[in-house]
This record gives structure tokens, C-alpha cells and sequence, in this order.
């Protein structure tokens, strides 16, 4: 996606996690890399080593916020404290844009820590889509929401996911942050094609792409991240590209993590088709 | 007979359908990480072609409870190695079941293990002080871990107009009176791991943990001790009745003249200039003592 509101009017291409196993080697080494992402709630410390190695990163490289517990799909609004540390840090990384995931997690104030699925109902994309607009106007930053890998569909669902996503998107008039490997993770949980989701997307709300690799067991598969991403991830996330442009890429390993020479390795599989989408771009602004 | 599926039509039903769901995964599982079948499952989740209802549900209900245990084990090393692996576990599920988790963050998560311990009828009576202890240093290493920092006093911060300087206890350095040797379990100085990365991860079902030493036997008997972060490491050491007093003081802050004779005042016994000289110069070595920019002149 071209630079727009979306994405703060920033132009980046293949970022990589920021992991506790690379802090040593990025610090020291201080690898090329375009943009770093970080898991928000890892540093809504008050201090420490933490924050320490945060302020050495900021130094350096283009910092992106992604958070793992705001669950915008939770109808309760998040806690005061939340928002606070979570703006503070918005302040401290500069960050162009700040994602979460489209699925719910509290319940009464009482959190459960994991992704939990939505029902596809319009009244579900309206509360939704209404807490996202209240933790953007709070934050004062673009914010993108990403889909989910999921394991169970809700009996009461009257929409497909792609519906239900673009219903959120447009009413809270936010960014995708579409995630290819949770896209085929869920294609097969609940037997759908993956091109179905990816050609019912609105391209120009696709603020950032992320790709991972997941395990196969028997009879479902499951969102890992302990993995280099299969084939298959790969010719979703192709096409993906081939629809949106060229767009910021992260690959998300988070269990067994590897070398950072590794991951960096992995992730920059991407550039061949970013590359792709870039040149024929120029090629249709030329014609 | 099927009973009818919920229509999700406003705002209130959402969230029934979700206090339905956090009902049916939150609760314990039963032996081999099976969840407690309900006919709640079939109404709410429909099924797909390799999975039940029950067993798509139950994927969520193990990830909530690996995860939430992972969290308290990685929290509480030292309690699980003086209460066994089996009492600890056992433990755990009775803390999550009183105390699922009320905020954004798991650090939060074992903020109330030390009291809730106290109360536990499950644990020998001989064994709560101890592990109430034992999780209260935990607790105070991860505080002390990423806690918030003032700048340091320095020797050059006192050539001038020391009067207008406040000074004040490091707000990440822990002080912890204890009626047992509690601390004797732990190291003198350790580097403390970060903790597992929130993250979206999914969780796999513990593995089988390592053949860990026999629990020491703790002594009563007083003491007061400090836990704090230098050099990338935590320390835990035990206090001076003066530097206790002073650790007190510190704390409430205020220029260094009112501190010293706050200390003298509640310390009750004459205290020699060098005494106050070496302490002081214990903490500041230690970085203990910040500067507080705000109130300073």
C-alpha cells in the first residue's frame, strides 16, 4: 500500500521481530534492518533492563508497535492504566502506527491472556469497530487491526470472517493488519480458500502484512510462530502482495527462535515479490 | 432436543456469548488436559468437519490454562522448588481459580500469591509462612527487575547547596521485612531472565521439569532484607538495623540533613558520624540513592 493515513504516510519494507534472544546480537552488531516491531506490552515497564535495551533500539532503527491485549472485540473499555502506558510508549517510539488483533480476550475485567475468536454478527463489527475508535482517539495514532488464527466458529455467525473484518475497518475507518499464516491456519480449521479472503480485502486499508509458521496435527492446525513459514503461507502471502502493493512485511517467530541471521534470512524471502509489486507499480504509473 | 443457537443482535448479547465461552474454557481441566464436557459447547460453537464442538472449545481451555500456569511458574522458581512440583501445581490451579487474572499484563498476574498462600488450608499449616515468603522475594525481584529509576547521587551533586538537593530511595530497590529465612534460598546476586515475551503464541502442555534439590527447611526469626538491580544482575541482601531506618527514611526522601536526623530520631540510640557516613556510602556504591528532580531546588 502506497504511503497514506493508514500507515502515517511512511514507506517501509521488511521488518523482523524484536526478540529477547537477538537483544545481545542486534546491540552489539547493530544489523541493517528497516524497522523493527515490538510487542507492545513488553515494555509498559516502569524502568529496567527493559526499557534500557528499548532506548538503545530507538537509537538506531524505525520502531513499530503491536500489542497483544487491548481485544478490541471486548465490548469493556481497556483500563485507564493501559491506555496511559501504551500512549506513553507511542511517545517514546514514535511509532507510525499501532496494531492488535480483531478478536476479544476480557470478559468483566477478568482477562484470559489468549485471542479469542469473534461471532461474525453485525452487532458484534459495531462494538468492535466503536472500541477501536475510542483507543485511537485516546492514542492519537493510526491503528490497524489484524485477523486471527482461530480453532472454532460461533453457531450464531451470520457473515464469512472477510465480511465481518471489512464491516470493523470501514465503521471504525482503520488499517488491516492482515496476516497471511493466520488467513491458511483458519482456511483450513474451518475449510475455506484462502484467495476468497484475500480478494474480498479492501487493498487500500492493508496497513502491514505479517507471515508465520504454524504446526499441522491431525485434525487442525495451530498458530505457532515456532516455524519458518510453508510454501503455501508463501503463495498466500503472493498473492496478498499482488493485490495490495507493496506493503510492510514482518515475519513473526516467537518459540523456538533461531539465529537472528536466520529469521533476517527468512524474512527477506519476501522482498522478491515486494519487489515485484514495486515494479509494476512504476510500470502502470509509466504507461 | 437441540437447544436454539443465541442470535448476537446487540451489545449485551456479545458479551453473554462471551461470558458463556470464559465460563466453559476457564475451568479446571480434568486429568490428561481434557475440558469438562457441557452442553453449552453445542449451543454456542458449531461444529467443523474433524472437531466437535467440545474439542474445538477445549483447545481454547488448555491454552488458557498453560498459559496462565507457565506464567506463575516462571514467576515463582523458588516457591515450586520449596513446595514440590505436584503441591505447586496443585496450587496453582487453586490461585487461578480465586484470582483469574484482572489485568492487561501477566506480570500482574501472582501479585496476590504471598497472601493467598497465607489463607491456603490446601498447604500444611508448618509450610505458609515460608512459601508466603518465598513469593513475596519473587515478587519484589521482578519489581526490582524493571522498576522505575531517579538519577543517582553522585559526589559532585553534593559540592553544591546540598540542603536544596532531595534525595530519595530508588524507586526499583525492594524492601522486605521477613519473619523466616526465606531469603537464604536465594543467591546473593543472580541475573534475572526476561520474562517470556507476551505474545500471541500459542502454548504447548508443560513438559516434565527437572529433577530439582529437596527443599531447605527455613529457620524463624527476623530479619529485614533489600532486593535490588545493579550491573544487569539482582541482589538480595540483608539489612543493618541502621540501614533499615535509613532505607525508611530514604524513602519518605527529603534533603539530606532532614534524612540523617529523621534516621537518628527513629533509630533511638546515638549513632556516630563515621556510622552514618559508611552506611550512606553503602547506598550510594549500591546506587540506592536517587535524586529527585521534581521536589529539588
Amino acid at each position: 500500500m502506497p504511503p497514506s493515513r493508514f500507515n502515517n504516510h511512511t514507506k517501509l519494507g521488511v521488518g523482523i521481530g524484536l526478540r529477547v534472544p537477538h537483544y545481545a546480537h542486534i546491540l552489539e552488531k547493530k544489523p541493517t534492518v528497516e524497522w523493527f516491531e515490538i510487542i507492545s506490552e513488553n515494555f509498559l515497564c516502569d524502568g529496567g533492563r527493559p526499557r534500557e535495551v528499548l532506548d538503545q533500539i530507538l537509537e538506531q532503527y524505525t520502531v513499530v508497535m503491536h500489542g497483544v491485549s487491548l481485544y478490541f472485540g471486548s465490548p469493556e473499555k481497556p483500563q485507564r492504566d493501559h491506555l496511559k502506558r501504551l500512549k506513553e510508549l507511542v511517545r517514546i517510539t514514535r511509532t507510525p502506527w499501532l496494531s492488535d488483533h480483531l478478536c476479544w480476550g476480557s470478559v468483566d475485567g477478568t482477562y484470559s491472556h489468549d485471542l479469542l475468536p469473534m461471532p461474525y454478527t453485525l452487532a458484534a463489527a459495531k462494538a468492535t469497530a466503536r472500541k477501536i475508535r475510542y483507543v485511537r482517539d485516546f492514542l492519537e495514532i493510526p491503528i490497524a487491526v489484524e485477523n486471527v488464527s482461530s480453532y472454532a466458529e460461533y453457531t450464531a455467525s451470520s457473515m464469512t470472517e472477510w465480511d465481518f473484518l471489512n464491516e470493523v475497518v470501514e465503521r471504525a475507518d482503520c488499517g488491516i493488519l492482515l496476516d497471511v499464516n493466520n488467513i491458511y491456519v483458519s482456511s483450513k480449521n474451518h475449510s475455506f480458500d484462502p484467495s476468497h479472503y484475500i480478494n474480498a480485502v479492501n487493498p487500500e486499508r492493508v496497513t502491514q502484512i505479517h507471515i508465520a509458521g504454524h504446526s499441522t496435527h491431525e485434525r487442525f492446525i495451530i498458530d505457532t510462530h515456532d516455524r519458518a513459514p510453508i510454501d503455501p503461507v508463501w503463495q498466500v502471502y503472493a498473492q496478498a502482495i499482488s493485490r495490495v502493493g507493496h506493503t510492510p512485511t514482518l515475519l513473526e517467530w516467537d518459540a523456538k527462535i533461531p539465529s537472528f541471521q536466520e529469521v533476517y534470512r527468512e524474512a527477506h524471502k519476501a522482498t522478491r515479490w515486494l519487489d515485484r509489486a514495486t515494479k509494476s507499480r512504476r510500470g502502470r504509473v509509466a504507461a | 432436543m437441540k437447544r436454539k443457537s443465541p442470535a448476537i443482535k446487540s451489545t449485551r448479547a456479545l458479551k453473554d456469548l462471551q461470558k458463556t465461552f470464559f465460563a466453559l474454557i476457564s475451568r479446571p481441566l480434568k486429568p490428561g488436559h481434557r475440558m469438562i464436557p457441557s452442553p453449552l459447547s453445542e449451543r454456542i460453537i458449531a461444529p467443523s468437519a474433524k472437531l466437535s464442538p467440545h474439542e474445538r472449545l477445549e483447545l481454547y481451555a488448555q491454552q488458557y490454562w498453560w498459559r496462565l500456569t507457565d506464567s506463575l511458574r516462571e514467576d515463582f522458581p523458588k516457591l515450586q522448588t520449596y513446595l514440590g512440583e505436584k503441591r505447586f501445581d496443585a496450587l496453582l490451579v487453586r490461585y487461578l481459580k480465586r484470582n483469574p487474572s484482572c489485568s492487561y499484563s501477566l506480570r500482574h498476574l501472582g501479585l496476590r500469591m504471598p497472601q493467598f498462600i497465607l489463607k491456603d488450608r490446601a498447604l500444611p499449616l508448618a509450610k505458609r509462612n515460608g512459601a508466603s515468603q518465598i513469593a513475596k522475594i519473587e515478587l519484589a525481584q521482578q519489581a526490582a527487575f524493571d522498576g522505575a529509576s531517579l538519577k543517582p547521587l553522585r559526589i559532585e551533586d553534593l559540592s553544591a547547596k546540598p540542603e536544596r538537593l532531595r534525595v530519595t530511595l530508588q524507586p526499583y530497590v525492594q524492601i522486605l521485612p521477613l519473619s523466616s529465612s526465606a531469603d537464604s534460598l536465594f543467591e546473593d546476586a543472580q541475573e534475572i531472565p526476561f520474562r517470556t515475551a507476551a505474545s500471541n503464541v500459542r502454548k504447548q502442555a508443560k513438559a516434565a521439569s527437572p529433577k530439582r534439590s529437596a527443599p531447605r527447611s527455613l529457620r524463624r526469626g527476623a530479619r529485614t532484607i533489600a532486593i535490588y538491580r545493579q550491573h544487569r544482575r539482582i541482589y538480595v541482601c540483608r539489612l543493618t538495623p541502621v540501614e533499615v531506618v535509613l532505607a525508611g527514611a530514604l524513602r519518605e526522601g527529603g534533603n539530606l540533613t532532614q534524612i540523617v536526623s529523621k534516621t537518628a530520631q527513629v533509630f533511638q540510640k546515638p549513632l556516630s558520624p563515621d556510622e552514618i557516613r559508611e552506611t550512606f556510602g553503602r547506598f550510594a556504591f549500591r546506587g540506592w540513592i536517587g535524586i529527585d528532580s521534581r521536589k529539588s531546588e
